[in-house]
């Protein structure tokens, strides 16, 4: 007698194999991508302290200082003033920080920078500030005063003074002004 | 006349059955067997159709890709979600396993540092895996940058589509609630596998 046999194979297999490594496991992948971009951020003042000045807000970005008695009414001479206000700030990766005077000191309304007559024009100023560790102090008449760089991110409060020393050669009658900026960049 | 002889039909092998009994039929019968190995397979993934697109760009091949990780006013976490299939089919009791590479969104850090104080480097998610009747949570928590999964046993055979509900909430991070970001590139790597158990 004889005898015959068949044997078939049947697999059920799914369309569009994919990731198998051996028929009986399947694997799917996914990858999950962000960025966080290089950024600082500057709030408004938190805190400031004045003396013979006084601080507003004007805007979102921007603050005026108004010293009140600018010069001794007897002898035309500078008195003394000072202004710290405490900023926060966050910067989340390797940045600088600068604070710049527009004029190099607080300079006469139509005025210029020379003395006229023994009586000054200009009035320098120091600036100072206190940044993740560092403590910088400069004149405003150098233009950027200070400067600090910071090799990683960095959150907290910037202090920032301003600091008009009394005495010296009078000054010439007038409105006396200078614009302060203080700019933090990352590096790039 | 003689009757015709009945005729069984029963055959176990194949063969022609003797002719003693003067067959009127003869009939040949082939046994056919088969087997069904084991089988799982997974497909690539798509944007599962159901749920909202919430924060991401979209799949680029196995990519996915946020489209803003961090808010600009605040540099915290912005909140992103997506639903993920994988087409799917395993035909024996199996297991599934769904393994984060890194446990979180992690920085690529050049010289492995941390993170300067007050900012975080890790995001945390949670990603809901739905496999035929399993319905997992996986908390990918960022507690510390690591292997990790959760793994479940599947008692039967199933076909289907494999879906990953990612969310990441806003503020997510591996410092405190809303704590900035420290600046990079942001990454984890999911795997899904269907295995014997």
């Amino acid at each position: 007698m004889r005898t015959l046999s068949l044997l078939a194979a049947i697999a059920a297999l799914a369309p569009g194999l994919a990731f198998a490594q051996t028929a009986n496991i399947g694997q799917g992948r996914l990858d999950l991508v962000g960025q966080a971009p290089s950024a600082c951020l500057i709030s408004q003042p938190t805190a400031s302290t004045g003396q013979n000045a006084t601080l507003s807000q004007t805007g979102a970005q921007s603050a005026q200082i108004r010293i009140s008695e600018l010069v001794d009414p007897q002898t035309a001479q500078p008195r003394a003033s000072s202004m710290n206000v405490t900023l926060p700030v966050i910067c989340n990766a390797a940045h600088r920080l600068t604070v710049k005077s527009g004029n190099g000191g607080l300079l006469r309304a139509g005025g210029r920078r020379g003395a006229v007559n023994g009586f000054r024009q200009l009035l320098p100023y120091q600036v100072s500030a206190d940044w993740s560790g560092q403590s910088i102090t400069g004149s405003s008449e150098t233009g950027t005063p200070v400067t600090i760089n910071s090799p990683n991110g960095a959150a907290g409060q910037v202090s920032l003074s301003i600091t008009v020393p009394a005495g010296g050669d009078p000054l010439v009658a007038g409105s006396y002004s200078d614009s302060v900026v203080i700019e933090l960049q990352v590096a790039s | 006349m003689r009757g015709l002889a009945s005729i069984s039909s029963v055959a176990i092998a194949m063969g022609l059955v003797g002719a003693a009994s003067a067959q009127t039929v003869s009939s040949k019968t082939m046994a056919v067997q088969g087997a069904a190995p084991q089988v799982c397979a997974v497909q690539s993934p798509t944007i599962s159709a159901t749920g909202a697109l919430v924060n991401f760009r979209g799949l680029n091949g196995t990519t996915l890709q946020i489209d803003q990780l961090t808010d600009p006013q605040t540099l915290a976490t912005r909140a992103a979600s997506v639903n993920v299939s994988f087409a799917a089919v395993c035909n024996y009791p199996h297991r599934i396993t769904v393994e984060s590479q890194n446990n979180g969104l992690w920085r690529n850090a050049v010289g492995g540092t941390g993170a300067p104080t007050g900012f975080a480097d890790g995001v945390p998610y949670t990603a809901t895996l739905n496999w035929g009747d399993v319905v997992q949570r996986f908390e990918v928590n960022a507690s510390s940058r690591r292997l990790s999964q959760v793994s479940v046993l599947v008692d039967k055979a199933t076909a289907g589509s494999i879906l990953l509900s990612l969310n990441i909430q806003s503020g997510a991070s591996n410092l405190r609630a809303n704590a900035p970001l420290i600046a990079g590139t942001y990454q984890d790597t999911l795997r899904v596998t269907v295995e014997p158990q």
